[in-house]
Protein backbone atom coordinates (compact mmCIF):
# COMPACT_ATOMS: atom_id res chain seq x y z
CA UNK A 1 0.00 0.00 0.00
CA UNK A 2 1.02 3.61 -1.19
CA UNK A 3 1.81 6.35 1.83
CA UNK A 4 -0.82 8.20 -0.01
CA UNK A 5 -3.66 5.27 0.64
CA UNK A 6 -1.85 4.85 4.22
CA UNK A 7 -2.63 8.10 5.05
CA UNK A 8 -6.52 8.54 3.58
CA UNK A 9 -7.18 5.50 5.04
CA UNK A 10 -5.64 6.98 8.47
CA UNK A 11 -7.95 9.94 8.00
CA UNK A 12 -10.62 7.63 8.00
CA UNK A 13 -9.77 6.08 11.52
CA UNK A 14 -8.02 3.04 10.04
CA UNK A 15 -5.88 1.88 13.08
CA UNK A 16 -3.81 -0.54 10.68
CA UNK A 17 -3.09 2.04 8.27
CA UNK A 18 -1.98 4.44 10.99
CA UNK A 19 0.03 1.67 12.60
CA UNK A 20 1.67 0.80 9.00
CA UNK A 21 2.26 4.94 8.25
CA UNK A 22 4.11 5.14 12.07
CA UNK A 23 6.30 2.26 11.61
CA UNK A 24 7.23 3.50 7.97
CA UNK A 25 8.01 6.95 9.36
CA UNK A 26 9.07 6.34 12.93
CA UNK A 27 12.39 5.04 11.83
CA UNK A 28 13.31 7.75 8.99
CA UNK A 29 12.22 10.39 12.11
CA UNK A 30 14.45 9.40 14.86
CA UNK A 31 17.19 9.14 12.77
CA UNK A 32 16.87 12.37 11.77
CA UNK A 33 16.30 13.59 15.09
CA UNK A 34 19.07 11.97 16.54
CA UNK A 35 21.62 13.11 13.89
CA UNK A 36 20.35 16.75 14.54
CA UNK A 37 20.82 16.52 18.46
CA UNK A 38 23.08 13.79 19.31
CA UNK A 39 20.90 13.18 22.21
CA UNK A 40 18.83 10.04 22.65
CA UNK A 41 16.26 11.42 25.50
CA UNK A 42 15.55 14.38 23.85
CA UNK A 43 15.23 12.38 19.99
CA UNK A 44 12.51 10.32 21.75
CA UNK A 45 10.59 13.17 23.19
CA UNK A 46 10.94 15.43 19.64
CA UNK A 47 10.29 11.95 18.12
CA UNK A 48 6.90 11.69 20.37
CA UNK A 49 5.65 15.28 19.73
CA UNK A 50 6.29 15.56 16.09
CA UNK A 51 3.67 12.04 15.71
CA UNK A 52 1.21 13.42 18.30
CA UNK A 53 1.13 16.64 16.02
CA UNK A 54 1.12 15.20 13.18
CA UNK A 55 -2.04 12.89 14.91
CA UNK A 56 -3.74 16.11 15.45
CA UNK A 57 -3.38 17.92 12.65
CA UNK A 58 -4.22 14.93 9.99
CA UNK A 59 -7.51 16.00 9.01
CA UNK A 60 -6.15 19.66 8.43
CA UNK A 61 -3.39 18.04 5.85
CA UNK A 62 -3.58 18.94 2.43
CA UNK A 63 -1.88 17.24 -0.64
CA UNK A 64 -0.60 20.20 -2.17
CA UNK A 65 2.42 18.82 -4.02
CA UNK A 66 1.09 15.60 -5.38
CA UNK A 67 2.52 11.99 -3.28
CA UNK A 68 5.14 13.81 -2.00
CA UNK A 69 3.27 16.46 0.22
CA UNK A 70 3.25 14.05 3.66
CA UNK A 71 6.89 13.02 3.49
CA UNK A 72 7.62 16.66 3.18
CA UNK A 73 4.55 17.84 5.69
CA UNK A 74 6.04 14.90 8.55
CA UNK A 75 10.04 16.69 7.96
CA UNK A 76 8.50 19.61 8.46
CA UNK A 77 6.82 18.98 11.15
CA UNK A 78 9.54 17.43 12.55
CA UNK A 79 12.14 20.08 11.83
CA UNK A 80 10.40 22.80 13.57
CA UNK A 81 10.40 20.26 16.31
CA UNK A 82 14.03 20.64 16.12
CA UNK A 83 14.65 24.30 15.91
CA UNK A 84 12.28 24.45 19.31
CA UNK A 85 14.74 22.44 20.85
CA UNK A 86 17.68 24.23 19.63
CA UNK A 87 15.98 27.39 20.92
CA UNK A 88 14.90 26.21 24.43
CA UNK A 89 17.96 23.40 24.71
CA UNK A 90 16.65 22.42 28.30
CA UNK A 91 13.37 23.85 28.68
CA UNK A 92 12.20 21.62 25.63
CA UNK A 93 9.54 19.01 26.94
CA UNK A 94 7.40 16.46 26.35
CA UNK A 95 3.79 17.22 25.44
CA UNK A 96 2.22 13.88 25.86
CA UNK A 97 0.52 13.91 28.75
CA UNK A 98 -0.30 10.12 29.53
CA UNK A 99 1.00 8.46 32.77
CA UNK A 100 1.29 4.75 30.55
CA UNK A 101 3.41 6.51 27.96
CA UNK A 102 5.61 8.66 30.26
CA UNK A 103 6.73 5.44 32.68
CA UNK A 104 7.81 3.38 29.83
CA UNK A 105 10.83 2.95 31.54
CA UNK A 106 14.54 3.11 31.07
CA UNK A 107 16.22 2.20 27.67
CA UNK A 108 19.45 1.69 29.01
CA UNK A 109 20.55 -1.46 26.30
CA UNK A 110 18.91 0.06 23.43
CA UNK A 111 20.54 3.48 24.39
CA UNK A 112 24.19 1.66 25.06
CA UNK A 113 24.13 0.07 21.85
CA UNK A 114 23.52 3.20 20.07
CA UNK A 115 25.97 5.49 21.64
CA UNK A 116 28.74 2.68 20.96
CA UNK A 117 27.66 2.51 17.02
CA UNK A 118 27.76 6.21 17.42
CA UNK A 119 31.28 5.97 18.96
CA UNK A 120 32.73 4.06 16.13
CA UNK A 121 31.32 6.34 13.32
CA UNK A 122 33.88 8.76 12.77
CA UNK A 123 32.66 10.16 9.60
CA UNK A 124 29.98 11.26 10.91
CA UNK A 125 31.01 12.57 14.37
CA UNK A 126 33.49 14.72 12.37
CA UNK A 127 31.15 16.34 10.10
CA UNK A 128 28.29 16.60 13.33
CA UNK A 129 30.83 18.43 15.11
CA UNK A 130 31.37 21.07 12.52
CA UNK A 131 28.14 21.54 11.10
CA UNK A 132 26.97 22.20 14.31
CA UNK A 133 29.10 25.24 13.88
CA UNK A 134 26.43 26.89 11.12
CA UNK A 135 23.69 28.35 10.79
CA UNK A 136 20.43 26.69 11.60
CA UNK A 137 19.19 26.89 8.18
CA UNK A 138 22.56 25.24 6.59
CA UNK A 139 22.36 22.80 9.22
CA UNK A 140 18.73 22.10 7.88
CA UNK A 141 19.90 21.68 3.96
CA UNK A 142 22.69 19.48 4.80
CA UNK A 143 21.32 16.86 6.55
CA UNK A 144 17.71 17.27 4.87
CA UNK A 145 20.37 16.88 1.56
CA UNK A 146 22.83 14.56 2.56
CA UNK A 147 21.28 12.20 5.49
CA UNK A 148 17.79 11.75 4.66
CA UNK A 149 19.26 12.19 0.53
CA UNK A 150 16.40 14.62 -0.18
CA UNK A 151 15.86 16.38 -3.70
CA UNK A 152 15.74 20.27 -3.25
CA UNK A 153 12.19 20.30 -4.51
CA UNK A 154 11.58 18.27 -1.31
CA UNK A 155 13.80 20.67 1.14
CA UNK A 156 12.26 23.80 -0.27
CA UNK A 157 8.67 22.08 0.89
CA UNK A 158 10.09 21.34 4.05
CA UNK A 159 11.77 24.83 4.63
CA UNK A 160 8.95 26.99 2.95
CA UNK A 161 11.47 28.62 0.56
CA UNK A 162 12.07 28.90 -3.11
CA UNK A 163 13.71 25.81 -4.74
CA UNK A 164 16.59 28.30 -6.05
CA UNK A 165 16.74 30.00 -2.59
CA UNK A 166 17.47 26.17 -1.26
CA UNK A 167 20.27 25.44 -3.94
CA UNK A 168 22.13 28.58 -3.27
CA UNK A 169 21.71 28.14 0.54
CA UNK A 170 22.97 24.11 -0.37
CA UNK A 171 26.18 25.29 -2.09
CA UNK A 172 26.97 28.74 0.53
CA UNK A 173 26.57 25.61 3.78
CA UNK A 174 28.81 23.02 2.07
CA UNK A 175 31.10 26.19 1.52
CA UNK A 176 30.96 27.09 4.91
CA UNK A 177 31.14 23.40 6.15
CA UNK A 178 34.77 23.38 4.20
CA UNK A 179 36.39 26.40 5.92
CA UNK A 180 34.75 24.84 9.52
CA UNK A 181 36.84 21.48 8.25
CA UNK A 182 40.21 23.37 7.53
CA UNK A 183 40.00 25.23 10.48
CA UNK A 184 40.16 21.73 12.64
CA UNK A 185 42.41 20.60 9.90
CA UNK A 186 40.27 17.19 9.13
CA UNK A 187 39.92 15.47 6.21
CA UNK A 188 40.10 12.17 5.73
CA UNK A 189 41.64 9.45 3.45
CA UNK A 190 40.35 7.88 0.81
CA UNK A 191 39.55 3.98 0.49
CA UNK B 1 41.75 6.39 8.61
CA UNK B 2 41.15 10.41 9.45
CA UNK B 3 44.34 12.40 8.63
CA UNK B 4 44.88 15.52 9.51
CA UNK B 5 45.74 17.95 6.15
CA UNK B 6 44.80 21.59 5.09
CA UNK B 7 43.02 21.87 1.74
CA UNK B 8 39.68 20.14 1.37
CA UNK B 9 37.41 20.18 -2.18
CA UNK B 10 33.77 20.43 -2.01
CA UNK B 11 33.83 17.21 -3.97
CA UNK B 12 35.64 15.75 -0.75
CA UNK B 13 32.94 16.98 1.64
CA UNK B 14 30.16 15.15 -0.42
CA UNK B 15 32.18 12.03 -0.52
CA UNK B 16 32.48 12.37 3.73
CA UNK B 17 28.87 12.54 3.67
CA UNK B 18 28.76 9.26 1.70
CA UNK B 19 30.66 7.79 4.19
CA UNK B 20 28.79 8.33 7.44
CA UNK B 21 26.83 4.95 8.52
CA UNK B 22 23.52 5.22 7.53
CA UNK B 23 22.25 2.14 9.11
CA UNK B 24 19.01 3.33 10.65
CA UNK B 25 18.84 2.89 15.01
CA UNK B 26 15.76 2.37 16.73
CA UNK B 27 14.70 2.34 20.01
CA UNK B 28 12.25 -0.57 20.08
CA UNK B 29 10.13 -0.72 23.23
CA UNK B 30 9.86 3.54 22.64
CA UNK B 31 8.88 2.81 18.81
CA UNK B 32 6.22 0.40 20.50
CA UNK B 33 5.03 2.12 23.40
CA UNK B 34 4.31 5.62 21.08
CA UNK B 35 2.66 3.56 18.17
CA UNK B 36 0.12 2.04 21.40
CA UNK B 37 -0.11 5.62 22.71
CA UNK B 38 -1.05 7.06 19.76
CA UNK B 39 -3.53 4.26 18.49
CA UNK B 40 -5.61 4.69 22.00
CA UNK B 41 -5.74 8.13 21.07
CA UNK B 42 -9.30 9.45 20.58
CA UNK B 43 -8.65 10.65 17.47
CA UNK B 44 -9.48 7.10 16.17
CA UNK B 45 -12.73 6.99 17.83
CA UNK B 46 -14.16 10.29 16.98
CA UNK B 47 -17.15 10.46 14.08
CA UNK B 48 -15.37 11.60 10.91
CA UNK B 49 -17.59 14.69 9.93
CA UNK B 50 -19.43 13.57 6.88
CA UNK B 51 -20.31 15.58 3.73
CA UNK B 52 -24.00 14.60 4.71
CA UNK B 53 -23.88 16.60 8.14
CA UNK B 54 -22.93 19.82 6.02
CA UNK B 55 -25.82 19.48 4.00
CA UNK B 56 -28.05 18.87 6.76
CA UNK B 57 -26.67 21.89 8.83
CA UNK B 58 -27.13 23.47 4.92
CA UNK B 59 -30.73 22.61 5.20
CA UNK B 60 -31.63 23.87 8.71
CA UNK B 61 -29.43 26.97 7.67
CA UNK B 62 -32.02 27.70 4.97
CA UNK B 63 -34.91 27.38 6.82
CA UNK B 64 -33.86 29.36 9.68
CA UNK B 65 -33.47 32.35 7.10
CA UNK B 66 -36.76 31.44 5.37
CA UNK B 67 -38.89 31.90 8.92
CA UNK B 68 -36.64 34.90 9.41
CA UNK B 69 -37.40 36.21 5.96
CA UNK B 70 -41.06 35.60 6.55
CA UNK B 71 -40.89 37.80 10.18
CA UNK B 72 -39.76 40.40 8.63
CA UNK B 73 -41.74 40.03 5.79
CA UNK B 74 -45.31 40.58 8.00
CA UNK B 75 -43.42 43.08 10.35
CA UNK B 76 -43.23 45.01 7.50
CA UNK B 77 -47.01 44.93 6.57
CA UNK B 78 -47.67 47.01 9.87
CA UNK B 79 -45.35 50.10 9.64
CA UNK B 80 -47.46 52.03 11.71
CA UNK B 81 -47.69 49.84 14.68
CA UNK B 82 -44.00 49.45 14.46
CA UNK B 83 -43.78 52.89 14.92
CA UNK B 84 -46.23 53.59 17.63
CA UNK B 85 -44.55 50.13 19.71
CA UNK B 86 -41.18 52.20 18.81
CA UNK B 87 -42.67 55.85 19.86
CA UNK B 88 -43.80 54.26 23.39
CA UNK B 89 -40.32 53.17 23.91
CA UNK B 90 -39.00 57.38 24.38
CA UNK B 91 -40.36 59.57 26.66
CA UNK B 92 -44.47 60.20 27.72
CA UNK B 93 -44.62 63.47 25.72
CA UNK B 94 -43.47 62.37 23.05
CA UNK B 95 -45.11 59.41 23.14
CA UNK B 96 -48.61 61.31 23.91
CA UNK B 97 -47.95 63.56 20.87
CA UNK B 98 -46.97 60.68 18.48
CA UNK B 99 -50.48 58.87 19.75
CA UNK B 100 -52.63 61.97 18.65
CA UNK B 101 -51.37 62.53 15.74
CA UNK B 102 -52.14 59.20 14.68
CA UNK B 103 -55.57 59.34 15.80
CA UNK B 104 -55.96 62.60 13.99
CA UNK B 105 -54.53 61.47 11.08
CA UNK B 106 -56.98 58.26 11.53
CA UNK B 107 -59.91 60.19 12.42
CA UNK B 108 -59.00 62.60 8.77
CA UNK B 109 -58.37 59.58 6.87
CA UNK B 110 -61.88 58.16 7.82
CA UNK B 111 -63.76 61.72 7.35
CA UNK B 112 -61.94 62.25 3.90
CA UNK B 113 -63.74 58.21 3.15
CA UNK B 114 -66.79 59.84 3.89
CA UNK B 115 -66.74 63.09 2.39
CA UNK B 116 -65.79 61.19 -0.74
CA UNK B 117 -69.00 58.87 -0.45
CA UNK B 118 -71.34 61.36 0.37
CA UNK B 119 -70.45 63.17 -2.92
CA UNK B 120 -70.67 60.15 -4.69
CA UNK B 121 -73.99 59.60 -3.15
CA UNK B 122 -75.75 62.71 -4.04
CA UNK B 123 -74.37 62.55 -8.04
CA UNK B 124 -76.95 59.38 -8.24
CA UNK B 125 -80.05 59.91 -9.72
CA UNK B 126 -81.68 58.17 -7.07
CA UNK B 127 -81.05 59.57 -4.27
CA UNK B 128 -83.08 62.18 -2.62
CA UNK B 129 -81.65 64.87 -0.41
CA UNK B 130 -83.34 66.41 2.75
CA UNK B 131 -82.36 67.50 6.13
CA UNK B 132 -83.83 67.68 9.31
CA UNK B 133 -83.10 66.95 13.67
CA UNK B 134 -81.83 62.75 14.28
CA UNK B 135 -80.89 62.23 17.34
CA UNK B 136 -80.99 65.50 18.63
CA UNK B 137 -78.78 67.14 16.07
CA UNK B 138 -79.05 68.69 12.76
CA UNK B 139 -78.20 65.92 9.88
CA UNK B 140 -78.47 65.67 6.25
CA UNK B 141 -80.28 62.89 5.07
CA UNK B 142 -79.60 61.10 1.55
CA UNK B 143 -82.44 58.02 0.61
CA UNK B 144 -80.86 55.91 -1.53
CA UNK B 145 -83.84 53.77 -3.54
CA UNK B 146 -82.43 50.61 -5.48
CA UNK B 147 -85.02 48.62 -6.86
CA UNK B 148 -87.56 47.33 -3.28
CA UNK B 149 -83.99 48.39 -1.06
CA UNK B 150 -84.25 52.19 0.27
CA UNK B 151 -80.92 53.06 2.55
CA UNK B 152 -80.98 56.15 4.05
CA UNK B 153 -77.29 57.73 5.57
CA UNK B 154 -77.57 60.35 8.17
CA UNK B 155 -74.17 62.65 7.30
CA UNK B 156 -72.87 65.54 9.60
CA UNK B 157 -73.97 69.34 8.33
CA UNK B 158 -70.62 69.17 7.73
CA UNK B 159 -71.22 66.29 5.49
CA UNK B 160 -67.89 64.70 5.93
CA UNK B 161 -68.76 62.38 8.73
CA UNK B 162 -71.61 59.61 8.38
CA UNK B 163 -73.37 59.28 12.21
CA UNK B 164 -75.68 56.46 10.62
CA UNK B 165 -77.33 54.53 8.21
CA UNK B 166 -81.00 52.06 7.91
CA UNK B 167 -81.86 50.34 4.79
CA UNK B 168 -85.42 48.99 4.43
CA UNK B 169 -87.25 46.94 1.58
CA UNK B 170 -89.92 48.84 0.11
CA UNK B 171 -93.36 47.72 0.30
CA UNK B 172 -95.49 48.61 -2.79
CA UNK B 173 -97.78 50.47 -0.63
CA UNK B 174 -95.19 51.54 1.88
CA UNK B 175 -93.39 54.61 0.17
CA UNK B 176 -92.60 56.98 3.33
CA UNK B 177 -90.41 54.56 5.37
CA UNK B 178 -88.71 57.19 7.10
CA UNK B 179 -88.51 58.11 10.43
Amino acid sequence: MNIRDLVEKSRNKDKEAFSELFNFYYDKIFNYVFRRTLNIDYAKDITSNTFFKVLKHLDGFKWRGGDNSFNAWIYKIATNEINQYFRKQNRYRLIIDDDDFNELGDFGEEVKKIEKKLENDEYFLILNKSMQQLKPIYQDILHLRYFEEMSFKEISEILNKNETTVRVYSKRALEKLRIVLEKDAYIFKEN
Amino acid sequence: MLIFLKKISMKKIEQLFKKVNKESIVINKHKDGLRNYLLSNDYFNKEKTKFSDFRLAAVSLAFSIFIISITFFFASNEPKEIALENNFKKEPEIMLKTLNLAKESANEDLANDEEILFNKLIKKDNVIISQKKWQEQEVIVLELLEGDLKTIYYFNKDKNLLLGSEAYEVLPNNNNNNN
